[in-house]
């Protein structure tokens, strides 16, 4: 898709125009709808140029950014910019150290909370407080804890094309809090295993032993030779089985739970499928009752009166 | 008629759609299948056979022909028949081998139509269910409901990410309390059937149980939204070009395809929707969820607790505390295959509660939390609000068992006494009022005004009263406010609404439910006995009963008195052979004799069929009632009918004649109305329902011994008759009962109608231990039936030419048209069929009474899961039997003659004696089946026509009634009246004891009668 757009780009040339990049969900006004992602970006706004800022933002929301991938402690992305090959950026933070993460997590485990908001999608209000309680700090806040690299031919770093991936980069941080962590230097895993550990009392950080989500092993079910019943017959459990056909006690009950998803778009799901998820309930209702009609007439005690 | 299963075949992946095939037990002709090397299934219908059959109308008229391997259970060269079709089971294990079968193949959302659309009973004529297709209608069942409820989620769903293929797809959501425990139910009780279909590849086992049932449930919900919610504000998307526009508008097209997004944008829109889902599962996965639990305190100012656990989906009873799952403990560890990353879910799931509910957080702040501690006023907040929200987001509550009670709330309570207006000595009428009081109360406590006023100004939610905690809720605290302006808390109501009142579970007046029914005088009486059918106070037996009644009977015959008494519609259901005509009989006597006289005639109304058999018994057991029969061309019409009515006790009639006389029936007062065999009022739309309905009668009484209870139509039809406006009106009554409890098995509706219905109706069954031990081992009943005008005409015909021609002879010529006559007048009294000896085509329906009745009879038996032996002394009549009854009653049969081989009749009666599924019905010619075997299964025994020789017959009956036996047996034996039936049993009664000697012989004896004797034998005397 190619953005619309008017701007004036009197200070610099324009990009090529870029087909299918990532998308920005905010065509306005801030980057990133957390707090936290909302840090990242001031982190980078603190070491940027005003000049390149707005043009990286610009190139953000222009879908320069064809691609962005996570690498070890960083991210690396294409960018697309006036030259028909696009530059390849790479931007990277500086880890803690191991004895700075023990002294984190020391803090973190203290409180379920922390846990209970990072696996709940969310990063903890305190977090900051948190890791400076342990001496260290989260968001980066020197020049050399973030370390950015480009292929254009721009003697500033962090370059144009660098700021775009940032912002792309502030919107992932959105979705995944534990991004932010990955790029410090410890995976969700590893963090969730360590504060088991301290929580259970032998304090040992086992980042090997970190909790695989388990995947149910498939049951193939019985073979079907097993029993010459069961192979024509439904099972007694079934005696106990109902259903109830009913309009939802409030409607589209799912989005309800979910929200809206976060996007660019002007059109919120609730508004746009509200009439057919209305239309699904009354189709249902109508098969499931509606054609449920009389026995036919018929007369019994068939025989004649003499 | 042919019989045939329908089968269907779900087909999940690429195919995504339904083959639906039919399964005969016959060998199909079969056009030869091309490319297949897998032989065909003999006994499969042709695709082009089952459009004819069923598609008419719907989705199959033009649905593609084609074809699918199965693995099925198979002798050496066919497979077994399914077991509606075969009830011999194949070996175990079975043997299973490819065939392969051909039908009419639909995509999903067609043929979810036509599954949900096939009636329960009879879709197409000989068309039953097969297991799979019945399986499948209640997973049907379930993928309505998720709909209807909007339990869907769109989603975006990768299917090759590296070509950029993503499909829009709607994701039935079933995290629901009761969603675990039914989706493993439906996994459990899977037919191996559907997990038949055999692939090219021999090593791919069958698809499992529960992958095979979410692919189902996530087709036809992705189908039918797809296509149901295709609105016109949908279609405007077309012009989208946003990727979620896309997405959006390809979640209801045809092909789910996202197009004209790039991978880049893909991409992100699919994280983006990965991150809004995050939440859905929140609360726990598929195994495991988190559940709150709100513990009340000891005292009533002490400190609630919101206790945190994980809960096991599948079994909503296994719970594990956050203080195990700190711990790691031995328990956790035990069920960790349930709970796996315990800590993790825990906290993810709190987590995300505390989003919702954000009074969580403060608990959070401990290192290992475990509960959080509310106050009553918090706690009430939280049940009333948050619990909800949370129930919905897929957590587990534990909430306490009071809440939401109805005896922890404010309800109220009807108090009933007997009415100023009426004297205790008065005739109590249905339209007899009694007086009413509405109270209020709240749990246990009546409460007055100042009570409740006092109460509702604490302002407190939840009360602890006398250590039981009471829910004030404010809606309802308004409810009971606008309930004490009112002004009609005391009133008058007749008697059916009272009963209504009583006996409903879900009545409720201006939004506070109806808690309790209190009652005094005699009104309490009424109620208890009305209510509790022991309290039934039992009458003696009627001295003008000419017969002893039975225990059982007495009590039944005590019940209708009592219904009587209220003029409240009765049905006497008991089961066949218990006696419903004598305890009926036994009412009218009573009535007769407590009153003086009648106060006027009583209508009974019964098949053409009974109608001698009626007037036999009324005549035998209740000499005093003045009978007046209406049948017959000759019947009284208008004033004449009128005045000889007047004059009778007892009036019988046949329900054709109620229809086609229903104006000169409905013009009498009658003292009461009998339907007996009241399944003829089953369809509340047929003419004669409707004229039933129109009598005019102080009481009405329904005999039946159908299982009233399970047919639910037919239920409203017969209560509509008794008690009109009972049930509500047959809409209201569908929606509220019929649908939910046949369709979709709801056990409150269930029990809420058994509850209202059960005081009008008394069905004894011959095992209840009360009856068991009141019945004699062996009953001999006669059954009287009636001659068709086409038996009636050639019975005459054949009496008069062979008569003359008797008269004429002597000797051994004598002695042997004597014999032939008396075999064609019985052939006649059988069947004209049998006679004339008919082509195997000609149709049997109607023409003989004696068949009418018998199937009448074994509809009635094989409704309540019995088994009957038939004897016939004619192979020609066990044929003719062997080939209608399987017809007429939708049952097999098996047949025994003289002409079976040794070996087929011992499968028959182990078939007989022991498979679970095996033929009820045992058709057996007196002469192949009268010794030696043991058929003890039976608990009916009929003798369709008749030996005279009581030791043959008893003989015959003994296969039934031997050691084994742990029923009682009844016997049934078929006389047509008014024939020579009739006189030779007359005969052989007042003669029993001489029996044995003079006619033991057989028939021989009948030759020796003077042809005078010999035509008062035979002649056909009209019955009256």
């Amino acid at each position: 898709m190619v953005e619309k757009r008017n701007e004036n780009t009197a200070w610099g040339m324009r990009p090529r125009k870029a087909r299918g990049g990532i998308q920005t969900r905010s065509q306005r006004g801030d980057f990133a709808k957390n707090w936290w992602a909302r840090r990242w970006i001031a982190a980078l706004e603190r070491l940027m140029d005003s000049r390149r800022l707005a043009r990286g933002k610009y190139y953000a929301r222009a879908g320069q950014v064809l691609s962005l991938e996570e690498t070890s402690h960083g991210v690396f992305a294409r960018v697309q910019g006036s030259r028909p090959a696009p530059y390849k950026v790479s931007i990277s933070v500086t880890p803690l150290t191991d004895v700075q993460w023990e002294r984190v997590l020391d803090v973190l485990v203290d409180q379920a909370l922390f846990a209970a908001q990072l696996l709940a999608g969310e990063m903890p209000d305190q977090i900051e407080e948190a890791f400076s309680t342990a001496g260290v700090s989260l968001f980066p806040t020197q020049v050399n804890d973030l370390l950015t690299t480009c292929s254009c031919p721009d003697y500033a770093n962090p370059c144009k094309h660098v700021a775009a991936t940032h912002y792309i980069l502030g919107e992932r941080f959105d979705e995944d809090p534990f991004l932010l962590f990955r790029l410090r230097g410890r995976t969700q895993e590893q963090i969730l295993a360590a504060l088991r550990a301290r929580r259970t009392g032998n304090g040992i950080s086992q980042p090997e032993a970190a909790p695989t989500i388990p995947t149910p092993v498939e049951e193939t079910g019985p073979a079907l030779e097993s029993d010459a019943q069961r192979f024509w017959e439904i099972g007694a459990e079934l005696q106990t089985f109902s259903v109830s056909i009913r309009p939802p006690a409030l409607i589209q009950p799912i989005l309800q739970r979910l929200g809206e998803p976060e996007t660019d778009s002007s059109i919120t799901l609730r508004g746009q499928l509200e009439d057919s998820y209305q239309a699904i309930t009354q189709a249902a209702l109508s098969l499931a009752y509606g054609d449920f009609g009389l026995p036919p007439e018929e007369e019994t005690d068939a025989s004649r009166e003499p | 008629m042919l019989r045939w299963v329908l089968h269907a075949h779900w087909q999940p992946g690429e195919a995504n759609g339904i083959l639906f095939w039919a399964e005969t037990n016959e060998v199909q002709k079969h056009a030869r299948s091309g490319r297949s090397r897998t032989p065909t299934h003999p006994g499969c219908l042709d695709p082009a056979e089952l459009r004819a059959r069923l598609g008419s109308g719907t989705p199959l008229e033009d649905a593609r022909i084609d074809h699918v391997l199965l693995s099925l259970p198979s002798s050496r060269n066919r497979p077994y028949p399914s077991p509606q079709l075969n009830p011999e089971l194949p070996p175990a294990p079975p043997h299973l081998s490819n065939r392969q079968v051909n039908g009419l193949w639909l995509p999903a959302r067609k043929a979810f139509t036509v599954l949900v659309s096939l009636p329960e009973e009879n879709p197409a004529p000989g068309c039953l269910l097969g297991s799979d297709t019945r399986y499948w209608r209640h997973v049907s069942n379930l993928v309505l409901e998720v709909l209807a409820a909007q339990k869907v989620l769109p989603t975006l769903q990768p299917v090759n990410p590296n070509r950029n293929l993503y499909h829009a797809r709607w994701k039935p959501i079933l995290d629901g309390p009761q969603d675990g425990p039914r989706l493993a139910k439906l996994t459990a009780a899977m037919p191996s059937i559907c997990r038949a279909e055999s692939t090219a590849r021999a090593e791919t086992p069958p698809p499992a149980p529960r992958s095979l049932l979410d692919s189902y449930l996530s087709s036809m919900c992705d189908a039918l939204a797809r296509s149901w919610g295709n609105t016109r504000s949908q279609r405007l998307l077309a012009e989208g070009t946003t990727p979620l526009e896309r997405w959006l508008w390809a979640l209801f097209q045809e092909d789910p395809t996202v197009t004209h997004v790039s991978a880049a944008q893909m991409n992100q829109l699919f994280n983006t929707l990965q991150t809004w889902m995050r939440y859905l599962h929140a609360a726990g996965d598929e195994n495991t969820r988190v559940a709150l639990q709100l513990e009340p305190p000891a005292e009533s100012d002490g400190e609630w607790k919101l206790h945190f656990l994980l809960q096991a989906r599948e079994d909503p009873s296994l719970l594990v505390r956050a203080e195990e799952i700190w711990n790691e403990s031995e328990n956790l560890k035990q069920l960790s295959q349930r709970f796996q990353a315990p800590q993790e879910r825990l906290l993810g799931g709190l987590g995300y509660a505390a989003r919702l509910y954000p009074p969580l957080r403060q608990s959070l702040q401990a290192r290992c939390p475990t509960h959080l501690s509310l106050d009553t006023t918090t706690a009430y907040a939280f049940l009333r609000q948050t619990a909800p929200l949370l129930e919905q987001a897929g957590f587990g509550l534990i909430t306490p068992p009071w809440w939401n009670q109805r005896n922890a709330r404010l309800g109220l309570r009807l108090h009933l006494k007997p009415s100023q207006a009426m004297t205790p000595t008065g005739k109590l009428e249905l339209s007899t009022l009694i007086a009413y009081e509405w109270q209020l109360s709240l749990g246990e406590t009546r409460l007055t005004r100042q009570e409740f006023e006092a109460l509702a100004a604490l302002k407190t939610p939840l009360v602890q009263i006398r250590g039981q905690w009471v829910q004030l809720d404010i809606e309802q605290v308004e409810a009971a406010l606008r309930f004490w302006e009112k002004q009609r808390q005391k009133g008058e109501m007749n008697l059916l609404e009272a009963a209504r009142l009583a006996l409903d579970s879900q009545n409720e007046q201006g939004g506070l439910p109806l808690d309790d029914v209190s009652a005094e005088g005699w009104v309490a009486d009424w109620l208890e006995r009305l209510s509790q059918p022991e309290r039934l106070q039992e009458l003696p037996q009627p001295p003008g009963l000419n017969g002893q009644l039975r225990p059982y009977q007495r009590y039944g015959f005590s019940w209708l008195a009592f219904l009587r008494r209220w003029n409240m519609g009765a049905c006497l259901a008991d089961d066949m052979g218990l006696g419903k005509t004598i305890q009926a009989l036994a009412l009218l006597v009573h009535e007769q004799q407590s009153l003086g006289q009648l106060p006027g005639p009583t209508l009974l109304v019964c098949p053409t069929s009974v109608v001698t058999n009626w007037q036999r018994e009324a005549a035998r057991f209740a000499p005093s009632l003045r009978l007046m029969l209406h049948q017959g061309a000759n019947r009284l019409r208008n004033s004449e009918f009128a005045a000889a009515a007047q004059h009778a006790d007892l009036v019988l009639t046949s329900y054709p004649l109620l229809r086609l006389d229903a104006d000169l029936l409905q013009s009498i007062a009658w003292y009461g109305v009998i339907l007996d065999e009241a399944q003829n009022i089953k369809n509340p739309t047929a003419k004669q329902t409707q004229a039933a309905r129109k009598l005019n009668a102080s009481f009405r009484f329904a005999l039946t011994g159908t299982p009233v209870e399970n047919r639910l139509a037919e239920l409203w039809s017969l209560m509509n008759f008794l008690n009109p406006g009972y049930l509500g009106n047959q809409a209201s009554f569908r929606r509220e009962f019929g649908l939910p409890i046949e369709r979709f098995g709801d056990p409150q509706a269930t029990e809420r109608l058994r509850k209202m219905v059960s005081p009008f109706i008394l069905r004894r069954v011959k095992t209840d231990p009360r009856v068991i031990q009141d019945l004699p081992e062996k009953i001999e009943v006669k059954e009287f039936c009636t001659l068709s005008e086409e038996q009636a005409t050639l019975y005459q015909a054949v009496v008069k030419t062979t008569m003359d021609q008797i008269a004429n002879s002597e000797g051994m010529e004598r002695r042997g048209m004597v014999l032939t006559l008396l075999m064609q007048l019985k052939q006649i009294c059988n069947h004209p069929a049998q006679y004339l000896h008919e082509s195997e085509t000609v149709p049997l329906n109607g023409r003989s009474g004696k068949l009418n009745r018998l199937i009448e009879m074994l509809e009635e038996l094989l409704a309540t899961g019995e088994r009957a032996l038939i004897f016939t002394q004619f192979a020609e009549m066990g044929h003719l039997l062997a080939r209608h009854l399987p017809n007429a009653l939708g049952s097999s049969v098996l047949y025994l003659h003289g002409g079976t081989p040794p070996h087929l009749r011992d499968e028959m009666v182990r078939r007989f004696q022991e498979d679970v599924n095996g033929p009820p019905l045992f058709i057996l010619s007196l002469k192949a089946g009268g010794l030696g075997l043991n058929l003890t299964r039976a608990s009916h025994v009929f003798h369709f026509d008749r030996w005279w020789n009581p030791a043959v017959e008893d003989q015959a009956t003994d296969r039934a009634f031997r050691i084994g036996q742990q029923r009682n047996v009844e016997v049934h034996k078929f006389v047509v009246a008014g024939t020579l039936e009739e006189k030779i049993d007359e005969l052989i009664e007042s003669k029993k004891g001489l029996a044995q000697s003079i006619i033991g012989s057989g028939e021989q004896w009948l030759t020796e009668l003077s042809t005078d004797e010999l035509r008062d034998l035979v002649q056909l005397r009209s019955t009256p």
